[in-house]
């Protein structure tokens, strides 16, 4: 391999990543953790694979071609949200770029390198869930599914490249600290956009007869309409099947993104490196005047810190918001499913549960922002405010964006089911409050890069699973206590155990209450 | 600039502290270490690495509860009182007390609120500080934007804004250029010829030896030795040698 050649760069680019990943963690627990992996992603597929087996026959029907391209549907966004997140890394994070950009390697070649790190990013990450497909198939004789493998590499090719083109797009547009922020949002909005697809049809004409659009779309996909099974359009699912010309097509569609990609964008590469060192050295100007200080109270002072803070971090931001997207099935159904769609379920019941889990799960977050991620607790330790004012505005910091967020929902809830609403309000309450007291008692401070990095934000691992596990244990227990199951004691129990545990923990590891100073 | 004279209870010392000790599993740090720091002093804890030097600061600035023993800033116990005491003090480590997100007028805004200080007052001073440190027109940009020096520069305004009477940095001059590091010095003989003090940890023998009055030798947790430079040459038996080969001969000595 001639050094300084674009698989020389790669196999650099691909050791780097993967130090990145496992330098923290022992190479044990990669291996049980991939293990634990393997199996899971095995079973959850092998069930679903079961369920279709009547349509894997040998040969296969032409309609399974709708079953990947709905896989395809499904990996592309999920390749698209990595492709974004890894480009933003490439650009921004820049790590080695310097040394790289200073060499006598052509930006080409550099550009290539990161480009198909970023691919490789994205086919590890989706092939974690899609690639057990293919040794399935092996196994259910259809090794037809091997077709898996092309099918990856090229969503890895070609969303890696738009991923690279968006976040380039967006320096060039908005400038390097917008566009920071916008892409990692988008990227977190991946989830959204396939939700929004699933509730297209429902948004878009409630007033048109639903028989007439099936009709309509049944047309389209019935031998000898434009979207039939036989149609062109759905040559890059075809892959799945290893269909030769398909695989061939789709490979080759891919390879060419790709390349066109890392031919017209290296250039943009290296000019969006210098416009976000440029913006890093220049900052934020503005028009010259005085300054000017606002009076505040030491609470609201605290907290102000704390929101700003946390609005000026793009990545925690999206990682948050992300969070948040996860409200908005729940606000859906709220604010406009109709009666019939819901018949049977007990819809109050399932909104306080889903309620809790999210707004548990996002106060934990913010809370991780606020406490693990306080970047200067020295400053604050050594100023004469009391530690218990600090760490009631670390806690507040937390929680008062989750109330403002739940308070519509609740209050929607309220509307539709007064009791389930008042079941809502008590375990909403409890999770959120639940979520940051864990934290604060747990004092491992993280670099706020890796606070959305499991296996570097949990510090103790015993800790981490407490504070994952205590939104899921109060939802149980509002579904407990909803359906008046006896059970319901044993959660409350169990609920109230985890801050327990965690606080004993704490102790026992000899850790002092965070923020506290002397 | 650097605020009013300073006050409090007369007869105090500006710094006590009285058997501090800390220890870390079955490591001694600091080892019953009794010093007294005068108003108007610059004093200058020296000793090795992992000495203990800034485990001493870090306890007499509150981030650190002593297993026994008690600090006093101006008379105030930092165990017993510790916003008091807390309050006529400043504590300025190796790297800046910064947010990199907030702009310098935030943080000021910021650390004038945590001492208190109301708008007006705050604002006049975060504006004189600004300008004597040549960061005015850097007043509006995020701190991760600045540079070692201006972080630096800044983390001193951010120490001296709610005018303390004592203040305490740990290796002061790191990473600075000539020129900010002669600012600091310039910044640090202002405070104390204003009657206030300071108490600093340096591996810069040089800046001990023009800068201090009295010096501290910190060994293994334990002061070794105190006193003028010429105190410190006749104790090492090194008369007419530079700080550094005092040290050298003291700390060598156990």
């Amino acid at each position: 391999m001639r050094a300084g050649s674009l698989p020389w760069l790669l196999r650099h680019e691909l050791k780097v990543r993967w130090r990145e990943v496992t330098s923290e963690t022992r190479t044990a627990t990669i291996v049980l953790l991939g293990l634990v992996v393997v199996f899971v992603t095995h079973t959850i597929l092998w069930q679903l694979l079961s369920a279709l087996r009547p349509v894997l026959t040998s040969p296969l029907p032409p309609e399974s071609v709708f079953l990947a391209a709905a896989l395809l549907a499904l990996m592309v966004p999920f390749g698209l949200t990595v492709g974004i997140n890894h480009s933003v890394a490439a650009l921004f994070d820049r790590g080695d770029m310097d040394l790289l950009v200073s060499s006598p390697i052509a930006s080409r070649t550099i550009f290539a390198a990161k480009l198909l790190g970023v691919a490789a990013a994205v086919f590890v990450t989706i092939g974690v869930f899609v690639l057990p497909v293919a040794s399935l198939g092996l196994m259910m004789g259809t090794p037809q599914l091997l077709g898996v493998i092309p099918l990856l590499l090229a969503v890895s090719l070609v969303t890696a490249s738009l991923g690279m083109l968006l976040t380039l797009g967006l320096v060039r547009l908005i400038g390097p600290r917008r566009a920071r922020t916008t892409s990692q949002v988008l990227a977190a909005a991946g989830g959204l956009v396939l939700f929004l697809l699933s509730q297209l049809p429902a948004l878009l004409g409630s007033e048109v007869d639903l028989s007439e659009r099936v009709t309509r779309w049944v047309t389209y996909f019935a031998p000898g309409g434009p979207l039939a099974a036989d149609s062109t359009v759905w040559l890059p699912a075809r892959t799945l099947f290893l269909d030769p010309l398909g695989t061939v097509v789709t490979l080759a569609t891919s390879g060419l993104v790709a390349w066109g990609a890392s031919v017209t964008l290296h250039r943009a590469f290296v000019n969006g490196l210098g416009q976000v060192e440029a913006s890093a050295r220049q900052g934020a100007r503005r028009a010259d005047g005085g300054l000017h200080i606002a009076q505040r109270g030491l609470l609201s002072l605290l907290l102000f810190k704390e929101w700003k803070l946390m609005l000026r971090d793009p990545f925690q931001l999206s990682q948050t918001l992300l969070q948040v997207v996860y409200l908005l099935p729940v606000a859906y159904i709220v604010f406009f499913a109709d009666d019939a769609s819901l018949s049977g379920i007990d819809l109050g019941l399932a909104l306080s549960v889903m309620l809790v889990v999210v707004s548990g799960t996002l106060a934990g977050s913010l809370a991780r922002i606020a406490i693990a991620g306080e970047e200067m607790p020295d400053l604050v330790a050594s100023s004469p405010v009391h530690h218990t004012l600090v760490r009631r505005s670390k806690l507040l910091a937390a929680i008062l964006p989750v109330w403002a967020l739940c308070l519509p929902l609740l209050v929607g809830l309220a509307l539709l089911d007064p009791a389930r609403a008042a079941l809502a309000v008590l375990f909403v309450a409890l999770a959120t409050l639940t979520a940051p007291v864990i934290r604060l008692m747990n004092p491992v401070r993280t670099r706020r890069q890796d606070l959305f990095r499991r296996n570097k934000a949990l510090g103790d691992p015993v800790l981490g699973i407490i504070e994952a596990f205590s939104p899921m244990a109060w939802a149980a227990t509002a579904y407990l206590v909803g359906s008046a199951n006896s059970w319901a004691v044993v959660a409350i129990v169990g609920s109230i155990a985890l801050p327990v545990v965690s606080y004993q923990r704490a102790r026992l590891k000899g850790y002092a209450p965070v923020l506290s100073g002397a | 600039m650097l605020g009013r004279a300073v006050s409090g209870q007369a007869g105090h010392a500006a710094l006590e502290t009285d058997g501090l000790t800390k220890r870390f599993g079955s490591k001694v740090a600091v080892d019953d270490l009794t010093l007294q720091v005068q108003r108007g002093e610059l004093y200058a804890l020296l000793g090795p690495n992992g000495a203990g030097k800034t485990t001493t600061l870090r306890m007499v600035a509150g981030l650190l509860r002593p297993d026994n023993g008690d600090a006093r800033i101006l008379g105030t116990s930092v165990l017993r009182e510790p916003e008091q005491a807390k309050r006529r003090l400043a504590f300025l480590p190796d790297e800046p007390l910064l947010y990199g997100k907030l702009n310098a007028v935030e943080y000021l805004e910021f650390v004038a609120g945590l001492w208190g200080m109301r708008a007006g007052e705050a604002q006049e001073r975060a504006t004189d500080l600004l300008k004597w440190l040549e960061l005015w027109g850097n007043r509006h940009d995020r701190v991760e934007t600045f540079s070692r020096g201006m972080k630096q520069k800044l983390g001193l305004a951010g120490g001296l804004i709610h005018d303390p009477d004592v203040m305490i940095l740990d290796e002061p001059l790191t990473g600075l250029d000539a020129a900010a590091a002669r600012s600091v010095k310039d910044l640090l003989t202002d405070f104390v010829a204003s009657g206030k003090t300071v108490i600093l940890t340096t591996h810069i023998m040089e800046i001990a030896e023009r800068m201090a009055e009295r010096i501290g030798i910190i060994s293994q947790g334990r002061l070794i030795a105190e006193g003028t430079l010429e105190e410190l040459r006749a104790r090492s038996g090194s008369q007419g040698g530079t700080l550094e080969s005092v040290f050298l001969e003291l700390v060598g000595e156990r």
